[in-house]
């Protein structure tokens, strides 16, 4: 059921402790983990501005599957860039192309509980996800 | 890491579909599931109203039990009645006296990327639960 496993994470402290959760749980299920961070892009003057910078995401992504790699799971890192308010959307079209049973994410928030306010990232992929998704607060 | 797990039942759709995650998950970690079910009265004209009977209400539940029973899994029943509106205070309150570190449960999410979306009685558990939340739709 949960053989491959999404874990979205943003950099927050909230997804830190997903990782450690959906290490457990890939352990028990020999799953695979793909660990995605969704960076976003705003317009700005007709110019494209970075909100996360391509290095540090890649960076953040990279030590993720490193600390799973660490805890014996097999995972892999996936990057994806999309205009403002698109991430959730971004994450639930993930989690079906690497065809996931479980998507595992934090509550995140700029303030503890803002993502699960209506139009909060954690809230849209509860509403639109196909599969179970584990939410880690 | 899920030793025990609490899930929280109403009948619905998206809460039967809870039901083969919580037992796949409670298989692979030996858990023990509580099976909760809420049920409500309603206070008319000075009388007390049950939304649904102590009868509906055990059968719903005991048929889960069975089902998870069936499959292997340890599991009891809990019913609990509440006033209208109380549902997912009484689901957090029993997920600490169980002293659960996983609340499974169906979350009725409608509408389009901007709308309402979630079921408000899932949204207020995974906004005040201390332990992982995993929502089925």
């Amino acid at each position: 059921m949960f053989e491959r496993i999404l874990l979205a994470i943003d950099g927050s402290e909230h997804s830190a402790k997903t990782v450690p959760v959906a290490a457990d749980l890939a352990k028990r299920y020999e799953a695979i983990v793909t660990v995605l961070h969704v960076r976003e892009f705003t317009k700005r003057f007709g110019s494209d501005v970075d909100i996360d910078p391509e290095d540090e995401s890649r960076a953040y992504v990279d030590g993720v599957v490193s600390e799973l790699r660490n805890r014996g799971v097999e995972s892999h890192a996936e990057i994806r860039r999309v205009g403002a308010g698109q991430v959730p959307k971004e994450i639930v079209d993930v989690a079906a192309e690497v065809e996931a049973g479980l998507i595992v994410m934090g509550t995140r928030g700029r303030t503890e509980w803002q993502s699960l306010l209506v139009g909060g990232v954690a809230h849209k992929v509860l509403a639109h996800s196909s599969c179970p998704v584990l939410m880690v607060r | 890491m899920f030793e025990r797990i609490l899930l929280a039942v109403d009948g619905s759709e998206s809460s039967k579909k809870a039901v083969p995650a919580a037992a796949e998950i409670a298989h692979r970690f030996g858990a023990e599931v509580t099976v909760l079910h809420v049920r409500e009265h309603e206070l008319s004209w000075g009388s007390d109203i049950d939304v649904e009977t102590a009868a509906e209400a055990a059968e719903l539940a005991d048929g889960i039990v069975r089902e998870l029973k069936d499959v292997g899994v340890s599991a009891r029943p809990e019913l609990r009645r509440v006033g209208l509106a109380f549902v997912p205070q009484e689901i957090l309150r029993v997920a600490k006296e169980a002293d659960a570190s996983l609340i499974v449960m169906g979350t009725r999410g409608l509408t389009d990327w901007q709308g309402l979306l979630l079921g408000s009685v899932a949204h207020k558990v995974v906004h005040h639960a201390m332990c992982p939340v995993l929502l089925v739709r």
